[in-house]
Order: structure tokens, then sequence, then C-alpha cells
């Protein structure tokens, strides 16, 4: 395997031989995410689109298509030697760039310029953005001291966050932007970062938030949704629609479920974007509390499965790639399902593997893929991460 | 710190949000599960069709002459009320709407169980009122309905035409019309239907199974889309002035020409260089509002018996009478036919009219013209000048006389037909008549099928197309039947170079911001080559007919300051009305003369003689157009 690099890593082949075998839970955990997801975009989409004398399998159809090609990404990514990536993540940070501005000569869909419209198909470079800015941040922080950091690389940190950040909040995508901070944050304390320094970060960035809450810089929806939220539990009633609906589909699932296809509300697309952002609500009210349970234990299966890679990875680089992606996958997660049920803002972040979209589904399968690569070229013996 | 402890605190960071999406989701689905499962259950889906606003129509210039506003009205739905509760639905709606509950039951029972029906418009209070007290108001609704208004009131009313209920035959014709909307049921609104319908929307919302909204919850609404505009070739002031003419010249001469008992007649004006239609008038007319909210049977009874439906200028067929002549002219000239009377003269032929026809050689008896003493030396022009008979009968003889039994003996009819006679000239309105033209293939379909309309002595044993019939087709009487707006064209045709129009009342169709959709351009039906002789010639003598000395159109256009602009032909035809003699009036003008640009056609239906019962009709619609005052009659 040639790939163009600067500065060869030390023999794929030599570490190859003596490979770890595959992470099992972690492969099937996804895959079974993947799979069922692609169950729960067909029964939410398939009445809604009969009715529209569409065929209702179509995205059934895409979806399964989109999943195909994540499952070769993931395969392929985790076959490459992940160190590449360290001395390609200065190219992989330019091109996103470049991708990130080429969107604003589009046309806007629902009011938001995320898409590059190709012929046939349509990416949201932002997706991949998440995974480039993940890259480019353990590449910086990989030199660092382990114990104490110093503001110095903070402040670069900080400085390549800023563009892509910024580009994104034009977009205006404010959920992809506050996945970035999150996944800074937990990178930079995983590097180093002194509880101090950590809450310096933090308080700067909520003062941040107030700031640009109080000076109107948020259009007027963004705005509307972080207050809705803010305010919620005191009034049910100023909810956001969505939230409502969802809530009220998810409950009604109650502990088992109605069973597949029999979700009264999922079937009549009650829940608007209930086979993208509100997935969850499908899962919720076919499947009840069992259902749903399982599948955050999928995420938990997954994320803990990260935790591990990074614990055992053979490099610096390896550990934070694979803590940022855990951190990726968390905070979608959270968000995302937490939206559904009304204690999280609506922000338009997928469910990682079940919402349906290709670009989604591609760069998240790309990152686990990155993630399998370093467990699959550890060299540390596993040792027990330590639970404070 | 050791990268083991970070990622262990990391790893109590993903535990903590993790439980504290179980404890919610626990919380959601099973602690209030069946708290939502209730709200479920009880939830409806309402979709309540929002009907389209229908397009406007604009005059020429851009004015509106129909569009559509909101309002709100009271619709009863009949399948959502329990029997039990019809008694007091009814009391309540009788209650609120003032209206006598008896008639109200009737409106129920007309219209059927299970139907939906517009009652009619309410204001805020009684909105509120009903949107507070719902549970009285069962399978009661408030909808915002379209309705039409027309700004100008009855103006252009028969070119406009009018909206009615979608009935079972319009939903056969088109399926995709909404049962309780409303359709374009004559004129430009029938014609341009599917332009102006738009496309409806619709609201989606959340019930209770009472029918109850569920506050809070924000209906999803699919909007509806305007239709298209319809923008016509129709001038709004030169309409105004037309009806006005015609209205009033109809009352006038009933009151002052000879043997008149005018109550009806049509006027159109027509541009010659492009087949639009400026304006077009009918009279009675009647109120284009009137069907927008029913009209009663007895209102359109009586609107019905006076033709104030019929839009007279496309559809009242009447004898064209000596306007006819110009079409035998033009037959004599380019078939080179002329009188064959005593004396020959250039062009062609002229005949010493003595008023007397002398015809030896004809099937039947000499026959005498309406005038008592002859017209003197005349030929093809000056005869058309004064409307001489004796010279037109001439023209039909040496028709006859040379093709009798041959494809020849139908010279006149054939260039009526090619100037767009005897059949519609597919104007752009509904419901148009084709006008007649008889020849002897009419009269032996007669004899097969309508024997009726033939005379007794025709049937058995006499000859059945006789020379005399050719010479009453010669100068526009006996069977010959034509619209004026069938007139305008001829005419248009015979001074705008050969150019039979089919003509529009409609330009184009506009979205609502005004961006092209069609454009609706006249059609050339056909193209004539005139010859020389009767190009050059037939303006000039049409002006003559108005301001020659004898000209029969003289006297009506005295009072204009410039008559020598407009040059026309008047026609008198005569019906018998239990076998007395009623003449109607025609007169067909041209002008400006030295750029002929307008054809006006006015008939007035018994009338009187044309001269006088049509033709000052046409003289104030000149005025107008030539920018003079508008003389009194």
């Amino acid at each position: 395997m040639t790939i163009l690099s600067p500065q060869a890593p030390r023999s794929d082949n030599e570490l190859w031989s003596k490979r770890s075998p595959p992470d099992v839970v972690l492969l099937v955990s996804v895959f079974a995410l993947m799979a069922f997801g692609i169950l729960m975009v067909y029964s939410a989409s398939r009445d809604a689109l009969a009715l529209a004398g569409l065929d209702e399998g179509m995205l059934l159809t895409r979806q399964a298509i989109f999943a195909g090609i994540g499952v070769v990404a993931l395969i392929g990514m985790s076959l490459m030697d992940y160190r590449y990536l360290q001395h390609l993540s200065m190219i992989i940070y330019g091109s996103t760039l470049f991708f990130l501005a080429l969107v604003f000569t589009q046309s806007s869909r629902n009011g938001a310029k995320r898409w590059l419209f190709l012929p046939g198909f349509s990416l949201q470079p932002s997706e991949f953005a998440k995974v480039a800015v993940i890259l480019v941040l353990a590449a910086l922080l990989a030199p660092a001291r382990e114990d104490g950091m110093r503001w110095k690389v903070v402040g670069v940190c900080l400085g390549f966050l800023a563009a892509p950040s910024a580009l994104i909040f034009l977009q205006p995508d404010l959920g992809t932007a506050l996945v970035f901070g999150f996944v800074a944050i937990v990178m930079f304390f995983a590097a180093g970062t002194t509880f101090r320094q950590l809450f310096v970060l933090v308080g700067t960035a909520i003062i941040g938030m107030a700031l640009i809450l109080n000076l109107g810089l948020l259009a007027d929806y963004q705005e509307q949704r972080l207050r809705s939220v803010l305010s919620l539990g005191a009034d049910a009633r100023d909810a956001d629609y969505n939230q409502l609906h969802s809530l009220t589909t998810i409950g009604s699932g109650q502990l088992l479920g109605k069973g597949l296809f029999q979700g009264a509300l999922t079937q009549r697309a009650f829940v608007p974007e209930q086979e993208t952002d509100f997935i969850f609500t499908a899962v919720g009210e076919q499947f009840g509390f069992a259902g749903a349970a399982t599948v955050l234990a999928a995420y938990a299966a997954i994320l803990f499965r990260l935790v591990r890679i990074s614990a055992t990875s053979q490099d610096r680089f390896g550990m934070l790639v694979a803590i940022g992606v855990a951190a990726l996958f968390a905070f979608h997660m959270f968000v995302n399902i937490g939206m559904t049920m009304a204690i999280m803002p609506v922000t338009g972040l997928p469910l990682p593997f079940m919402s349906a979209g290709g670009s989604s589904l591609l760069a998240m399968s790309m990152a686990i893929g990155i993630s399998h690569s370093i467990w699959l070229r550890r060299t540390k013996k596993l040792t027990k991460v330590r639970v404070p | 710190m050791k990268t083991e402890l970070r990622l262990g605190w990391i790893s109590l960071a993903f535990v903590m949000l993790l439980l504290t999406l179980l404890t919610r989701l626990w919380f959601v689905q099973v602690a209030e599960g069946p708290i939502h499962m209730a709200a479920s259950e009880d939830l409806r889906l309402n979709e309540q069709v929002i009907l389209a606003t229908r397009g406007e129509i604009m005059d020429t210039n851009g004015r509106v002459i129909a569009s559509s506003i909101s309002v709100a009205a009271i619709v009863v739905d009949r399948g959502l009320i329990p029997d039990e509760e019809k008694a007091s639905v009814i009391q309540e709606l009788s209650g609120l709407l003032e209206i006598d509950p008896n008639d109200l039951a009737a409106r129920f029972a007309e219209a059927g169980p299970g139907a939906r029906f517009v009652l009619g418009e309410v204001d805020d209070g009684q909105v509120r009122f009903i949107l507070t007290h719902l549970q009285r108001f069962t399978g009661v609704e408030v909808e915002f309905v379209p309705t039409r208004v027309y700004p100008e009131g009855d103006l252009m009313a028969h070119v406009l035409g009018y909206i009615g209920r979608v009935s079972p035959e319009d939903l056969e014709r088109d399926p995709d019309l909404l049962r309780h909307g409303s359709v374009g049921k004559a004129g430009v609104e029938s014609q341009y239907d599917s332009y102006l319908q738009g496309t409806p929307g619709s609201l989606l919302y959340q019930v209770r199974p009472s029918g109850a909204l569920i506050s809070g919850i924000e209906p999803l609404e699919i909007d509806s889309k305007q239709g298209n505009t319809v923008v016509l070739t129709i001038d709004t002031r030169l309409q105004v002035q037309t009806e006005q003419s015609l209205r009033e010249g109809i009352v006038w001469g009933a009151a002052n020409v000879e043997n008149s008992r005018a109550e009806r007649g049509a006027a159109v004006v027509m541009n010659v260089k492009t087949g639009e239609i400026l304006s077009m008038a009918s009279y009675p007319t009647f109120e284009p509002d009137a069907f927008v909210l029913g009209i009663s049977t007895a209102e359109y009874q009586e609107l019905s018996e006076t033709f104030a439906f019929n839009n007279l200028a496309i559809q009242g067929q009447f004898a064209p009478g000596s306007t006819f002549k110009a079409i035998t002219y033009a037959t004599a000239v380019e078939e080179g036919i002329y009188a064959t009377g005593a004396s020959s003269q250039t062009p062609g032929g002229s005949l010493d009219c003595d008023g007397l026809l002398r015809a030896n050689d004809l099937d039947e008896s000499s026959t005498k013209t309406f005038r008592d003493h002859g017209h003197g030396i005349v030929d093809l022009h000056t005869a058309l000048g004064v409307s001489c008979n004796i010279y037109f009968w001439d023209v039909a003889l040496g028709i006859w006389n040379a093709g009798k039994g041959t494809p020849a003996e139908n010279f006149i009819q054939d260039w009526a037909r090619s100037l767009g006679l005897d059949a519609p000239t597919g104007i752009d309105l509904s419901f148009e008549a084709s006008g007649q033209i008889p020849d002897r293939e009419l009269f032996e379909e007669w004899v097969v099928d309508a024997p009726y309309r033939l005379h007794e002595s025709r049937i058995d044993p006499g000859p059945l197309w006789v020379g005399g019939d050719l010479m009453n087709v010669a100068i526009g009487q006996g069977e010959v039947l034509a619209t004026p707006l069938q007139m305008a064209v001829a005419y248009s045709a015979m001074i705008n170079g050969g150019t039979v129009w089919e003509p529009r009342v409609v330009d184009r169709i506009e979205t609502t911001s005004g961006e092209l959709v069609t454009d609706i351009a006249p059609v050339v039906a056909n193209k004539i080559d005139w010859s020389e002789d009767f190009d050059s010639f037939i303006m000039d003598d049409l002006i003559r007919t108005v301001n020659g000395s004898e000209g029969t159109g003289r006297k009506a256009f005295s009072l204009m300051s410039n008559p020598w602009q407009v040059g026309g032909k008047t026609g008198t035809s005569t019906k018998f009305i239990d076998g007395e003699p009623v003449d109607t009036a025609w007169f067909v003008g041209v002008a400006p003369a030295n750029d002929p640009t307008w054809v006006v056609t006015v008939v007035v239906d018994e009338g009187g003689n044309g001269g006088a019962g049509a033709a000052p009709i046409v003289r104030q619609i000149f005025q107008y157009l030539l920018g003079e005052q508008v003389d009194p009659f």
C-alpha cells in the first residue's frame, strides 16, 4: 500500500503480522445499528411515500445503498494504516475548508446552505469536517505534554478550530458548530489540559454563547430553539411543536412498543423529519422502552469500545483520534436522542448510523474505520482504564 | 495525571450522559407512557382543503375587472352531524345567523344527507362565537372561501361570463375540480378556467375525536396557489363607451326610429390589424356577481327570457341585409361578373336603375325594389353607396344565368365563406353561433331533415333552389344569417389586405407577479389575395356610403367633425313576426380612412332602418375612438 506521505510510518507489515483480532463487539454493534436503521427508515417513510404516489421502498433502497458504501468505507479505513493520516491531516484540513466554502456557491435547502449538489446526489461537507477536525486536533495535540498543557498549544488548536466553525456557523448549522466545541474539549482534556485550563475553556465558551445570544448573532430560529429548551419544564406548551409530537410518539410506545409497522403515529408521519433527525421516535413507538434501551446499549458498547481503543493505542495520535471519535458519537447520540425527548434543543444533528442520509453515515463509518485501524495496530497490552 | 485516568474521567462523563438518557426514556415511556398513549389515541388528523384564490381578469391596461377576496363562511358537513343533534344545530345556526329555522331546515334537506355545503358569510364576532362554542355546532366549520368580485359591476359581463358551483358534468369533464369549489360556466371565466383555477392547498390539524382543535399545536398549512391572471384585449374605457352607446341607442331608437321595437342588440369593436377585440357588448345584460353565491330560479328565468345571458355579439344570428352587399361587391370584382343592365359603362358595367328589375329569363316573375323611384345610372361603386338592390340582383342574375346548376352558381356563397361566414369565427368564447349561408345543398338537406323550414311550394313540385334565392343571398336577406362578430371579421378582411382573423378577447396569461405564462395571439383563419381592383376601391366606396350625397349612412354621421374618416355600410333586414314585416338595423363601420384600424359592428334587433337604428350608435363609438366629443343621438 503506497500513500503519498512525507514521512513513511514504521513498516505497517511488521505491525500487521502481529495484529490484534478485530474488535467484534464494535463491528457487530455498528452493523446492527445500520441494519436496524434501514428498517426504521423504511417504517417511517413507506406510508408517506405511498401516499405521495411514490415507490414506498425508495428511501429503504437509498439507505441500504448508503449502508453498503459505509461498510466498504469502514473496512477500507480499518485496513489502512491510520498513521498516514497524521501526516496528511493538514491536506485533509485544507480540502475540508475548501469544500465548506464551496457550499456557499450552491443553492439553499430549507433556508440553509449545507449541501454540495453533485450529479445524482448531494453531499454535506460539514459531516466530513467533523472527522477532519478530529484528525487535525489529534495531530496538533499528539506532541503536547501529557500532564499540564501549554496555553500556546491550546491557542494554536483554537485557531485551527475557528475557521471551519465559522464557515459552518454561517451555513447556518448551530449543531455542528457545537459538535466541534464538545469534541475539542474532550480531546484537550485527554491530551493533558489541567482542570483549571478546562474550566477556563468551558467558561469562555459559555460566556461566548451568552454574548452571541444577546448580541443577536443567531438567526431567529436558532435563538428560539435554544430558548425553548432552556425554558422547558416551566410550561410544556411552549416547547417546540416537533418535540411535543416526538414526546407523545415515543411515550406512547410504553414498555414494549406497538410492534413493527404498528406505530400509528409513525405510520401517519405525525412527527416531522421522522426518517432523519427524529428517527428515534420510530424506535420508541414501535419497540418501546425495551427496544430504545437496547439501541442505547448498542451506542454504549460503541462508546466504551472506542475508549478502550484509545487507551490501548500505540501512540498519542491514535489515542486522541479514538477519544475524539468517541466524543463525536457521545455528543450526537446525547443531543439527538435528548432532542426527541425534549431535554435538548432541536439542532438537526443526525443519530449516527440510523438517521436517513448518506453523508453522515459515510463520515461516521470512516470515523469508526479509522478507530478500528488503531485497534488493529495497537501494541500496548490492554490495561484497565482507571475510573476515578 | 496519567492518560488512563483522564480517559477514566471521560468514560465517567459518557456513563452520565447515557444514564441521563436512560432515565429520561424510562420517565417518558414507562412512568408517563400511559398518558402519552391516551393522548395519541385521542389525536385525529383532519385535513381541510384550502380553496385556491381564483386568478384575476384584467383589461388591456391592467385594470382589474374580476378579482377574488376571501370571506369567512360557514360550511356545514352533514356527514358529521348525528341525526339526534340535527335539530339543535339548526336551532343554534338559526339564532346565530338570524335565518328562519324552517329555511335552514330546507337548505339541509336540499343538500341531502352526507353533503358538505357553504351556508353563507359570517363576520368576526360570529366566527368567535362558533369557535368558542364548538360543542354546540357539531359538523359546522368556519372556512375561508374565496369569493369572486367584479369591481366594475356588469361591465363586459358577456365577455367575462360567470362562475358557478361545480356540477357533475363539470367533474366529468375535469376530474381535478374540487366538489365544493367553483368553475367558470361561460365567457372568459369558462374558456380560461384552467388558468384561473389555481392550485388548492390544505390545512392539517390535530383534533380530539369530538372535532375540537387541540390548543398549542399549530396546524400544518400547505398554501394554496392563486390562479394566473388573464389579461384581456379589451379596453375598459372603450367598453364603457360601447355599452353606453348601445344601451342608450337602443332606448333612444325604440322611441324615435320609425318601426323600431328595439329591445336588444350587440356591438363589437375589433382591431383589423391584429384581430383583437377591443370591446364587445350585448344588451340586455346581467350582473356576474349574482352567480357567485347562487342565483334564484325566478331571477334566472326572468333574465333568460330577455336573452340577457346570451352574448348577442357572437350568439345572435341575424340576416345581415345590405351589409352583405359588400361581399357581393367583392364577388363581382373578383369573379369579373357585373350587372348586365341596359347600358354598359366602366368598370365592368352600369345599369340604369328605374326601381324595377326586369328579369325575363328568371324562373319567377319579376320583382320590384323597395324604392318607388330608381337610382338612375349606377355602377358597382355607386350601387354600394346608395345600396341599390337592382344592381346587386343583377349581379346575382348574371351569376345565375352563367352558372346555374354548376359549382359556379355558388360564387357569392363561396366568397362569403372564405370571409369567415357560415362557421364560427373561433373566438375564445364559448357558445359561438355559426350563422348560415344558404345554397342548393342546404335546401336539399332541409327537404330531408327539416321540411318545415321551406315554403310549401318548394317541396313539391316546384324547383328547390331558384334564381330568386340567390338574389336574396346577394342582398343578405332570406335565409342568410350572420353574427355581428362574423360581419366584423369579414369587413376587416376586406380592408386589411385580406387577413381573415380568428379573433381573441384575451391577450395573454400572466402569473400573479406579472410574468408571462402564455401569449394568446389571434390566429389567421384565412388569407385572401385581393385583386388590385378590389383593394384600392373598397375603402373609398365604404367612405362614400357614409359621406356621399345619397349615401345611406350620411345622416347618422353628419354630426361628426370629420365624417370622411369613416366608411361603412348600413343594413336593414326584414323578418316576419306573425306576418308583420319587422326590420333589424345593422351598421358595419371602418376607420380611420388613411390607415384603417377599427371595424365597428352594431346590430339592433327589430331596430328599424340600419341608417337610423344602428348607424348613430356606431357614430358615437367612432367619435370616441377618433378622440372627438361624443354627441348625443
